[in-house]
């Protein structure tokens, strides 16, 4: 019987992870589908502001009949869904296009400490020195610092801007990955393959590079995926404080500081569909990375 | 940190502690709380030290009023001046000499009495120049009294010192002499940068290293003739007032002030909307907006000093085009501008000078108009605004970053707007003090959007001495690098012309070639607006935009 109620658990279990797979999966198709098409397909231009500021969205009732009116062409102008924020701006047509921004700093970030970090972490796990012991302490001090706090001062130092800010970030996700890749490594190493190529004769260089490399990549590419959550939240955080990008480019963590103010005037529109989109986007990466880490690194 | 619902009413709830328990105490809720107390200092800039400074210091002469505006907001009579710390005076135009005598009886906070001494005093502080922002030197020098020169900053120690021009005949009358006629002596006297310290406090803070006390009047105090006394000072949170029930212009009504630092707007107003604070200022237009008709809350304002306007570079091509600026001038939408971003409580600014001040005319201006935008584009050589890409470095329109909430709606309103006659407009936020820097002191902000210069001095030519002249001829705040020879010239005929007319007409041939020259783009003037209890009475309006605690009375 406790046989059969840890296979019932398991597979419980295993449904459970597929459905958040799918969620995951889900959510991040769309985020990466808007980020392509997303200023295309918006409604109005997401950076010209319209003669009518702080509009709130129409109410849901109205949302079937309008929608059809689109449809028809019987509508003069297209609703303004979401409403519009105190520059006139369409919350909607931002809203969809602020994914490009979000993603591309999220995923170059992401992508430059993977490869930075998963190096690093190689040559740290495997070539065990004083100069790879330096390396790593390096990489405890950048990590006792507070993410964010050590953002802001990066793209404080070094300027407002896109680049700036991928830069930072990447500076600070790239202990993350030597960590993970460096006790992959480390673990590796002492596999009987590695052995095996070295009474081969290959040289050391190569073990590491064509055999242990591809080997301890797992938990660095399973962590990316909760990673590229977080580089949105903080890129959104860093607009938030004013260190992020320049308004008024659409971006998820700018519109909700410019929306703040205005909650106090019971204007909760600007702020708020904006709000929900980051927390789906970090839910949909973290979902996913944790589904992912179930089925391949479990 | 960003405002929240949940900041707010955690400082909501902790000022319930501190509501005013006493009808005749004012809790005044501020963006800040005076940074320092001393108009030499390097706080002498920022508004809400001269809040500080204004009510706790006592100038020499003010204006009379005028009456009231149809907010109920009582303003100043800009052609009467009346005796502050002066009882009466007279000019002779001979010796370009003012006697005034001094009114007698006046009792500071520390217990001193005023006289001549304390006049002699503060000219002599001015002159030394040894604060880090000279500012009385400054008006001074403006006013045209005589050896107040830039000779000062010289190596010559005898430069420094205050000679006959500013002279103590008695204990109560004091002569001062000009080098020149010029017309904004008196309006100079009202300026809150020559108002005057008592000698005996000043003097007991002084020290070897710093004889004028700047260190005390920067941290601790200004001792003065005021209505108000200091209680305490924190900077950064708060500044309690307590009347000075000797004052001679009356005890104050409200025997208590505390001026309570709190930094975002919007929690200034859930504090306002709660009741437990009486007065507001700096909410964002949108907020005073949202303010009018709550029960219990007043909006009032004046379209006093207050404006908008768009500063382009000559020294940074391609707004070093004439043609270029016109362009820009005929695409900027201001009546949405008015509408949108300052909901109403603006008006369009046409002119360089306050249209309320003495000797200000409206010139031709540039009125929106797409067509003639696109027009005189290509005309500059930039048709659709071919071309122009090379200078997007130079269409980063600059904008203090702080002010987002405030200047956003209208950067994103010139943006669009500029992108629609081809030209490739940026929006860049900057820190304050990087803005500052950049504007004043470096002087190489290209294109930027300014909502902050106001001149304090109530006269069209103080204005065009402090933003016009060349920076060689005196310029002080001259941003644009703006350099006109017809402006210089007739600034300077203008400067010493004795008769009113003549001087006015002179002003307005200045300021006809200051808009043909598009020297500034002004876009609007705003109110200055403050949101109170309906229990307060008394506003008025000053041209610091200072609130004076005095003026005030709850009922």
């Amino acid at each position: 019987m406790a046989d059969v109620s840890e296979i019932q658990a398991g597979a419980t279990q295993k449904r459970r992870t597929d459905w958040l797979f799918v969620v995951g999966v889900s959510i991040v198709s769309l985020v990466v589908v808007l980020a392509a098409i997303g200023p295309a397909i918006s409604p109005y231009d997401p950076t010209v502001s319209t003669p009518t500021v702080s509009m709130p969205p129409p109410p849901l009732a109205q949302w079937p009949s309008l929608f059809w009116g689109v449809l028809t062409g019987s509508v003069e102008q297209t609703p303004h869904w979401f409403g519009t924020d105190s520059s006139g701006f369409d919350i909607f047509s931002r809203v969809i296009s602020a994914p490009r921004i979000d993603l591309t700093i999220a995923l170059a970030a992401n992508g430059l400490s993977l490869l930075l970090g998963v190096f690093l972490g190689l040559i740290a796990g495997y070539f065990r020195n004083i100069g790879t012991e330096v390396m790593m302490r390096t990489s405890d001090v950048l990590q006792s610092f507070p993410v964010f706090i050590s953002a802001m001062i990066l793209v404080a130092l070094a300027g407002r801007s896109t680049t700036n800010i991928v830069i930072a970030l990447a500076l600070l996700y790239t202990p993350i990955y030597v960590r993970l890749t460096r006790s992959e490594v480390l673990s590796q190493k002492t596999r009987g393959y590695v052995e095996a190529a070295r009474a081969l004769g290959n040289s050391e260089l190569i073990i590491a590079l064509r055999h242990v490399l591809p080997n301890s990549m797992a938990p660095a590419l399973i962590q990316s995926s909760v990673t590229i959550g977080f580089a949105i939240l903080l890129t959104a955080g860093l607009s938030f404080v004013g260190a992020g990008v320049r308004p008024p480019t659409p971006e998820w963590g700018l519109m909700i500081s410019t929306g703040a103010t205005q909650i106090v005037l019971g204007e909760w529109w600007p702020s708020l569909f904006p709000g929900i989109a980051i927390s789906a986007t970090v839910f949909g990466f973290a979902v996913l990375g944790n589904a992912l880490e179930r089925r391949y690194a479990g | 940190m960003k405002p929240s619902l949940l900041a707010a009413t955690a400082l909501s709830a902790s000022l319930t502690a501190m509501s005013m328990a006493n009808a005749q105490e004012l809790l005044f809720l501020a963006e800040d709380v005076p940074a320092g107390l001393n108009y030499d200092g390097p706080a002498a800039a920022i508004p809400t030290s001269q809040t500080g400074m204004v009510n706790l210091m006592e100038p020499l002469f003010g204006y009379a009023s005028a009456g009231a505006n149809d907010d109920g907001v009582i303003l100043p009579d800009f052609g009467t001046f009346e005796g502050r710390l002066v009882e009466s005076w007279s000019y002779d135009e001979s010796t370009l000499t003012w006697t005034l005598n001094l009114r007698q009886g006046v009792k500071g906070c520390g217990g001193a009495t005023f006289n001549a001494d304390d006049v002699i005093y503060t000219f002599a502080r001015a002159k030394s120049v040894s604060g880090a922002a000279p500012i009385g030197w400054f008006l001074s020098n403006v006013a045209s009294i005589a050896n107040f020169t830039p000779a000062v900053f010289g190596d010559d120690a005898a430069a420094k010192q205050l000679g006959d021009e500013v002279k103590k005949i008695d204990d109560y009358t004091v002569t001062i002499t000009q080098g020149e006629p010029n017309a904004l002596f008196l309006p100079v006297l009202t300026i809150f940068g020559l108002y005057i310290f008592d000698k005996e406090g000043m003097e007991a803070q002084a020290t070897e290293a710093d004889p004028w006390s700047h260190e005390h009047t920067n941290n601790v105090g200004v001792p003065s003739f005021g209505p108000y006394c200091l209680d305490s000072w924190t900077k950064d949170d708060e500044i309690v007032f307590t009347a000075n029930d000797d004052y001679y212009g009356g005890a104050p009504a409200i025997k208590k002030v505390v001026m309570k630092k709190v930094p975002q707007s919007s929690n200034r107003v859930v504090v306002l909307r709660s009741g437990q604070a009486q007065l507001a200022q700096t909410l964002t237009p949108r907020e005073s907006d949202s303010l009018r008709g709550v029960n219990g809350i007043t909006v009032a304002g004046v379209t006093g000093n207050e404006n908008t306007f768009i500063h382009m570079n000559f020294s940074n091509p391609p707004f070093d085009n004439v043609k270029v600026r016109q362009a820009i001038a005929h695409a900027i939408p201001y009546q949405q501008i008015i509408d949108n971003a300052y909901f109403g409580a603006a008006k369009r600014w046409n002119g360089l000078v306050p249209s309320n001040y003495p000797g200000f005319v409206a010139p031709d201006g540039y009125d929106y108009d797409v067509d003639k935008a696109k027009a005189l584009l290509a005309e500059a050589g930039f048709p659709n605004g071919e071309g122009l890409d090379q200078y997007a470095d130079a269409f980063q329109l600059a904008y203090v970053a702080e002010k987002e909430t405030t200047l956003g709606p209208t950067v994103n309103i010139i943006q669009t707007a500029l992108r629609e006659i081809g030209i490739p407009a940026s929006l860049n936020p900057m820190p304050q003090t990087q803005y500052g820097d950049r504007q004043l002191v470096k002087r190489d902000l290209p294109f930027a959007i300014n909502d902050q210069e106001k001149p304090i001095g109530v006269d069209a030519g103080y204005a065009v001495q402090l933003f016009f002249v060349s920076t060689d001829k005196g310029g002080l705040n001259n941003m644009v690098n703006y350099s006109s020879a017809m402006v210089d010239d007739t600034w300077a005929k203008a400067r010493v012309e004795p008769d009113t007319g003549a001087r006015d007409a002179m002003l307005a041939d200045i300021q006809g070639q200051l808009m043909a020259d598009v020297a500034w783009l002004p876009v609007v003037e705003y109110k200055t607006q403050w949101a109170f209890s309906d229990r307060l009475k008394g506003m008025r309006w000053h041209p610091d935009n200072s609130v004076r605690f005095h003026d005030l009375s709850l009922d």
